[in-house]
């Protein structure tokens, strides 16, 4: 198996710092050329929806940096079907076209990779 | 009759669940931080809860998170009418 890497997001974007850390190391290892591919699912999906609009400075809005993770490489990117119906959300409301996966396609797409990481 | 603050999201946590069961007359609720994703959770029931408690949702951290368009049941409110609520109340009780 390649050295590949598979970051799964499932934590709500302002909750935490975890939904930033994910992000900040999907963006290095783009920038390394890494194989990598993120995932979203559970309340991560909320980090998809397009009109975030932080209010505090400082706080970055999410949806502007996973819309940037193209210019690091980072095209993979994937979204639980199943998350995204208990919280009725829209494919149309994300802010970045992900494929969308059932559970079954999720699991098998994971575990392709060397490295998987849960933030 | 306290206000009942929600902050957690109710798809890892049971805040909201576990908040109706002390839910008495003249009660209202607030969603704050990620407790406003209570309004994408189809098991809040929360047009149900409207008929006997006022429901609030504090918009800038609905913003914030790009929830938009509320039902009409819940009351957007900003931090001023957040800290009317607190004084209006008997006692405010986090989740």
């Amino acid at each position: 198996m390649s050295n590949s890497i598979a970051i799964i997001n499932r934590s709500a974007p302002y909750g935490s710092s975890h939904a930033t850390e994910s992000l900040d190391l999907a963006m290095i290892a783009g920038t390394f050329g890494q194989d990598i591919s993120v995932y979203f699912f559970g309340d991560a999906v909320f980090q998809l929806i397009e009109q975030q609009k932080p209010q505090t400075k400082g706080v970055k809005n999410l949806s502007k940096v996973i819309k940037s993770l193209i210019f690091f490489d980072v095209e993979n990117i994937y979204v639980c079907q199943k998350s995204m119906q208990e919280r009725s959300i829209q494919l149309s409301e994300l802010c970045v076209d992900a494929t969308l996966l059932s559970n079954d396609d999720l699991k098998a797409s994971i575990n392709k990779h060397s490295r998987i990481m849960v933030f | 009759m306290p206000l009942h603050i929600i902050k957690q999201s109710p798809f890892d946590s049971p805040s909201l669940a576990q908040c109706k069961l002390t839910l008495s007359a003249g009660d209202a609720i607030l969603f704050i931080e990620n407790g406003i994703y209570c309004l994408n959770h189809t098991d809040s029931e929360l047009q149900k809860l409207a008929e006997n408690y006022s429901l609030y949702i504090l918009s800038p951290d609905a913003e914030t998170r790009g929830i938009s368009n509320f039902p009409d049941y819940v009351t957007a409110i900003d931090y001023e009418e957040f800290v009317k609520l607190t004084i209006e109340f008997s006692a405010s009780i986090s989740w």
